[in-house]
């Protein structure tokens, strides 16, 4: 009897060891694949193709489509690639070969307008859109600035070649943009794609919005935080970002922004979601009696970015109805007495750069009615370089630093530097106007914060 | 009296009459063409592509939603979009007008030369009216709208935007309609 039942128990446990050893090996390791991703809600037959594709081929991409708002609002890949047959940029990716649709890799703001009119409208206004491609796509002084000279033709390389085109493509167009050429197959050709805000589309239409609002999340609460115009607002032509980081708003950005409330409404992002402005607050959201919106030259009353410093007009915006715009801004937080300091701070910091401009004017047209300039090749010229600093670099730093408040910019960066740069002009302008020729050597400095 | 003899000559009609007469008669021709009976037969897609430059629009049109190719099987007319609905004058005068320059056109151009895709891209917005769009689309933010249509419509009736509903919706009249003119007109696309 007890023989009997050590066997059967016996038995038993072999069965169930075997059992377990079966089960071992059919599934040696937890199945960690995600999720396979099916939608059935809301979507089209085409779009829930593509999503149902991409999903495997690019995860990281629906991963950001699919927790931002656009999946929410049921727009999907679909909606904004789709192009008709006979567009310029029209082009199939590999899932749509000898289908009747058509795509396009590249989507303008043209395409966000469909949705957000409003928005794109007041964009297109704004230095953002076509002003902003000018430097890379038209300016003859800086075509010759990226190809010749950083594309390094004067020491041999070809123009038109891969290399030649590498410092405008890894650098100038991804902020500024460019025009995006188009092969045969209608994608886009010599790196001319992707770029920034300013970007030219094959087309005709202008301007990316995914340089704020990056793509496929688009998220509203990246592109109120400052690091959204860091990308390109930084550096040593204009230190947006660090005069900002070490302003009293920035300071307590840093300090406390990640307790901030980033996702109200549009219009209804007020203080006491933040404590302190970012770029956003003060250049484009509704705020008080002030709506949200797109145009960034909206509220700025002088442009500090060109070589003199005027009151904005035409093209540029309205500098005078800028001014009262930005003080109604201001008026949320501060006091009228804190505000026209600030204000007349800016005032006569302007007026202290223009001083400097005017007399570098002068000096540099005296210099040309005696024949003393390389009018061809200021990139030669070591006065006309140190002109070049003077406005593009430490110039735009005094200034910019004076009207948000970074007193390190406004000064060491700064003036500081606009007074040595000045200086050095003049030495070469007593030269050259003493001796009658150009000195042989260049006198170029760079004037980087660092 | 021998200066000027033909005044009551041997025709027997005055200057006046013959004015008259030619007076009537346009208004005459002017009263028949702005007819019921003659503004219905105008207003059909046959009768606009018996100039032949119409013909691959027509085919476009009859291949898209709103040439019909709808779960309804509804279609609008060419002139349901191409004309004005305001009021019936602005309706009856620009029919007027852009019938003439199509005679005019069909007369002197050569289509095959014409860069209908520019063409387009450049007059959409001059040959489709909101008027028009919004006589048959009557609710613009309907129940089930997707939400990116309603953040645009809400745009546009708040007057917010200045675009027209050809802006954002440029080719719901025709599908494919260059890649058939190019192709009807014999041009290599």
């Amino acid at each position: 009897m007890l023989k009997q039942m050590i066997k059967l128990v016996v038995a038993a446990m072999l069965i169930a060891l075997s059992a377990a050893a079966a089960y071992a090996a059919e599934a040696p390791f937890p199945n960690l694949a995600p999720k396979e991703l099916v939608v059935k809600r809301g979507f089209s037959e085409d779009a829930t193709k593509c999503i149902e594709c991409h999903a495997k081929k690019t995860p990281g991409i629906v991963e950001d489509w699919k927790t931002g708002k656009m999946a929410h609002a049921t727009v999907s890949c679909y909606d904004c690639h789709i192009v008709e047959k006979t567009s310029p940029m029209a082009s199939q990716c590999e899932g749509l070969k000898g289908t009747n649709t058509f795509i396009s890799p590249m989507v303008s703001s043209k395409t966000c307008s469909r949705c957000h009119p409003q928005e794109v409208e007041q964009f297109l206004k704004s230095g953002h859109a076509k002003l902003a491609g000018a430097p890379v796509i038209e300016n003859k002084k800086f075509l010759k600035l990226m190809y010749y000279y950083e594309g390094a033709q004067f020491i041999g390389v070809k123009a038109d070649t891969p290399q030649n085109m590498a410092s405008r493509a890894a650098g100038c167009q991804m902020c500024h943009g460019t025009q995006v050429e188009l092969g045969p197959d209608n994608k886009p050709i010599k790196n001319t794609w992707p770029g920034g805000v300013g970007t030219r589309y094959p087309d005709g239409s202008i301007g990316t919005c995914t340089v704020c609002h990056t793509r496929h999340k688009f998220s509203i609460e990246e592109a109120r935080k400052p690091e959204a115009c860091a990308s390109c607002h930084l550096g040593p032509d204009h230190p947006d970002i660090e005069i900002y980081l070490e302003s009293k708003h920035g300071q307590r950005y840093l300090t406390h922004g990640e307790e901030w409330r980033w996702d109200s409404a549009p219009d209804a992002w007020q203080p006491g979601d933040y404590d302190a402005p970012t770029c956003a607050v003060c250049h484009m959201s509704g705020i008080g009696e002030l709506s949200t919106t797109h145009n960034i030259n909206e509220r700025l009353k002088w442009d500090l970015m060109h070589k003199k410093s005027v009151i904005r007009s035409g093209e540029r915006g309205d500098g005078e109805k800028g001014d009262k715009l930005m003080r109604k801004v201001c008026a949320n937080c501060h006091g009228i007495t804190h505000t026209n300091v600030q204000r007349q701070t800016l005032d006569d910091a302007v007026e202290l750069y223009n001083t400097y401009w005017d007399g570098a004017t002068k000096m540099q047209k005296e210099l040309a009615e005696k024949n003393l300039l390389l009018i061809d090749e200021p990139w030669d010229d070591g006065f006309q370089e140190l002109m070049y600093y003077l406005w593009h670099h430490c110039g735009r730093r005094a200034r910019q630093g004076s009207a948000m408040n970074g007193p390190d910019y406004a000064h060491w960066h700064g003036f500081f530097q606009v007074f040595q740069v000045y200086k050095d002009m003049q030495k070469i302008y007593d030269y050259r106007i003493k001796n009658g020729k150009i000195e042989e050597l260049s006198h170029v400095m760079s004037t980087g914060p660092l | 009296m021998p200066d000027n003899p033909k005044l009551k000559g041997s025709g027997g009609f005055s200057r006046k009459w013959r004015w008259g007469v030619a007076t009537g008669l346009l208004v005459a021709i002017v009263t028949v063409l702005a007819s019921g009976f003659m503004i219905d037969t105008t207003n059909t897609d046959v009768f606009c592509q018996t100039c032949h430059e119409m013909k691959p629009f027509r085919a476009s049109w009859q291949k898209s939603v709103h040439g019909g190719e709808n779960p309804q099987g509804f279609a609008a007319q060419c002139v349901d979009c191409h004309l004005p609905h305001g009021n019936f004058l602005e309706y009856l005068t620009t029919k007027a007008i852009t019938g003439t320059s199509d005679v005019i056109h069909h007369i002197t151009f050569n289509p095959s030369e014409f860069d209908w895709a520019e063409n387009a891209e450049k007059n959409r917005l001059k040959f489709t009216y909101d008027s028009a769009c919004r006589h048959c689309h009557v609710k613009l933010e309907p129940r089930g709208v997707k939400p990116g249509a309603l953040l645009a419509h809400r745009a546009y009736l708040y007057g917010q935007t200045d675009k027209k509903c050809a802006s954002c919706h440029p080719h719901v009249g025709h599908k494919d309609m260059i890649e058939m003119t190019n192709k009807f007109f014999k041009k290599d696309l």
